[in-house]
């Protein structure tokens, strides 16, 4: 039932993509569709493209997982609205560049800087792709029982497929339809959730110091080694031999199935905080392995309210708007949209820990929003919920992964060779194959965390690139470039350290881990300082003013 | 409702680097009735709400976790059963921003209005 729902939903999205327009195939049509489009529904298509598959399963399986302070996340991802609002949208739309790379070259005249530009949209592009891929994957194994890496290859080529066939052709009512997809089949689910746990279930979710205890007798399967941290005796099942489990450390190995009886305390897994400990219940970021949780938290919040800013996929949508207004009002609809949504994902995250508590012994938590109604409900309302829930989580990923390959695809094509139509579906091709390759061994890493990594990446690349271009006249193209190159690099770096789990204990993990705070402040001073060595390009500041200009049909009311 | 005619859009830039493949880059030019005096003040109002604003938003977000890393007492006080500093990040915080968000949006416009 649930493949059922999830090829309904893939298929309604393609029907209007491919029904509602048809217009001349030009590879305008195909990268950027047609202007015609209201601020309101540009605001929905906008949320629809941004609220992906993997900031939702992300989200939701990092709150069980590491604690509330997850929860800065969604307040990062739309906190990063108001600054596109103030200081991006309608200038970016009257620079009348489409992608990034385009401003660069219209704003610097530099190819090189254009390129490298380019390849920024491409690093962007990919990372993000990597948790979509990994999430889609991870459904299509718990529901279609399909092996991760042909669940991670089916969802690229679909993805492939669905944007080599449709483009952005009536992209706007393809995203608009999918926000309102996500709307109904996550947010709503999770209403039906609160309701369905009762008032024991929502007090047991608000009240984690009360401790976690399995609700009923639960067998749990663990795929990796772990040490358990048991605090009071417990008598458990350890492959169908009874044991006695005194207080202390017990070391499981990997293919054991422990059974703990129904109200046992759930132990500790050594390397990450106790569930529903004082430090999980404390709205700062405490993700596994890290330290210094305040830090986290800032970096984090400048990794996604600058990376929300510098996405390249949500770029291109501002010049759906018909102006620099229009461009600023759908941000403003925008940022109302994803405020409703991102109360769904604590909602599973935080009823996840009472009802689901063994994923946190077992890993990854990013399934906890689909395991969930099925758990709280049980047969056959809870199947069918999980599956509404499956179907809005596909559609999610549906929406972003198009969005970006578009990008990815575009980037290839025009930034580095110069493409035709025949070109861009070539490199669809490329786009997705490089993202399934990236999303394959990344199967063991938390979905939420490689999520922050792609947003931090943005905020020291594109961010700095596009505030400076837009505001400061002293840019010059060598400045861009070498800002580029050591934002992409730091920031790039250091997610690939971490996700290879190369670095040292303390201090250089958590640098590593939240690269944000040290990667975006040394981007910025490479771009200015290296900016100042040169000179600007001839006309700069009038190009700069230019993009400041409202576009206006009435006659100039001259002040003074 | 008559509706604006679809236009299907390409940036110039793209369309520049379509038609020539080759070439160095040009740049857009600038409007002909460009006026560099009134563009720049447009630009200044613009910076100053701009400016104002990113530096408010940095300030509150760095504050609010610092508020929660001090005063421990916001986990155990209590609206309608859930912890002060769980609404705040999770819930208090989305309204207070598209509410900041209404007000820029017609700080900008009414700035674009004046000349």
């Amino acid at each position: 039932m649930t493949i059922a729902l999830i090829s309904l939903v893939a298929l309604a999205a393609l029907g209007i993509g491919m029904f509602s327009v048809r217009v001349v195939r030009s590879t305008g049509d195909f990268l950027v569709a047609a202007r015609s489009v209201s601020p309101a529904l540009n605001g929905a298509s906008i949320a629809g493209e941004y609220l992906s598959l993997a900031s939702f399963l992300g989200v939701a399986g990092l709150v069980l997982g590491s604690g509330v302070g997850v929860l800065w996340f969604p307040v990062g991802f739309t906190a990063g609205y108001l600054v596109l609002l103030v200081a991006v949208a309608a200038p970016l739309r009257r620079s009348g560049a489409y992608t990034v790379p385009d401003f660069v070259e219209n704003r610097l005249g530099s190819p090189p800087a254009r390129r490298l530009a380019g390849m920024a949209v491409l690093l962007i592009g990919w990372t993000y792709l990597v948790p979509q891929f990994q999430g889609a994957g991870r459904i299509l194994e718990r529901f279609g029982g399909v092996p991760y890496p042909l669940a991670v290859l089916l969802a690229g080529t679909l993805v492939a497929v669905t944007v080599a066939l449709g483009g952005m052709r009536s992209a706007t009512y393809v995203q608009a339809f999918h926000y309102a997809v996500k709307l109904f089949f996550l947010a709503v689910p999770a209403l039906v959730l609160i309701v369905a746990v009762g008032p024991a279930g929502r007090s047991a979710a608000v009240h984690p110091e009360r401790g976690t205890r399995f609700p009923q007798a639960t067998t749990v399967e663990f795929h990796v080694p772990a040490v358990l941290q048991v605090r009071s005796p417990v008598t458990v099942t350890v492959d169908d031999r009874t044991a006695a489990w005194a207080p202390g450390r017990h070391p499981v190995s990997d293919g054991t199935r422990v059974r703990f009886p129904r109200g046992a305390p759930v132990p500790q897994v050594r390397g990450t905080e106790e569930l529903g400990g004082p430090a999980w219940r404390t709205p700062l970021l405490h993700l596994p392995g890290s330290t210094h949780p305040l830090f986290q938290t800032w970096s984090l919040l400048l990794a996604t309210v600058l990376g929300t800013v510098g996405l390249p996929h949500i770029l291109v949508r501002l010049h759906t708007s018909s102006d620099g207004r229009a461009a600023r009002r759908a941000v403003v609809v925008t940022l109302a949209l994803l405020g409703l949504f991102y109360l769904a994902p604590a909602v599973y995250g935080l009823l996840g820990r009472t009802v689901v508590p063994q994923l946190y012994l077992t890993g990854p938590t990013d399934t906890v929003a689909l395991v969930l109604p099925g758990a709280v409900l049980g047969p056959p309302w809870g199947a069918a919920l999980s599956a509404v829930v499956a179907a809005g989580t596909y559609a999610a990923f549906l929406a972003t992964s198009s969005g970006l390959l578009l990008v990815v695809a575009g980037g290839i094509g025009h930034d580095l060779r110069t493409g035709s139509l025949r070109d861009l579906r070539m490199t669809v091709v490329l786009g997705a194959a490089v993202g399934v390759l990236l999303a394959l061994p990344a199967r063991s890493l938390e979905i939420g965390v490689v999520v922050g990594w792609a947003f931090a990446i943005s905020a020291s690349t594109l961010c700095p690139l596009l505030l400076l271009g837009i505001w400061w006249r002293g840019l010059t193209a060598a400045g861009a470039g070498a800002g580029l190159v050591v934002g992409g690099v730091s920031a790039a770096g250091a997610a690939a350290i971490s996700a290879l789990g190369a670095a040292p204990a303390g201090w250089p993990r958590t640098l590593c881990l939240q690269p944000a705070a040290w990667s975006v402040p040394l981007a910025c001073t490479v771009m200015v300082a290296v900016s100042r060595l040169g000179r600007p390009p001839a006309g700069a500041e009038d190009l700069m003013l230019a993009m400041h200009v409202p576009e206006s049909a009435e006659p100039v009311r001259r002040g003074r | 409702m008559s509706r604006p005619r679809r236009v299907a859009v390409v940036s110039p830039q793209t369309r520049l680097a379509l038609a020539r493949r080759s070439a160095a880059g040009r740049h857009l030019v600038l409007p002909p009735d460009f006026d560099a005096r009134a563009a720049r003040r447009a630009y200044l109002r613009q910076r100053r709400l701009a400016g104002a604003t990113v530096l408010t938003l940095a300030t509150l977000l760095l504050a609010l976790p610092l508020l929660i890393a001090t005063v421990p007492q916001l986990g155990t006080v209590r609206l309608v059963g859930v912890p002060l500093s769980w609404l705040l990040v999770g819930v208090f915080a989305h309204p207070l921003l598209l509410l900041a968000a209404v007000a820029l949006l017609r700080r900008t416009e009414r700035a674009e209005r004046t000349r």
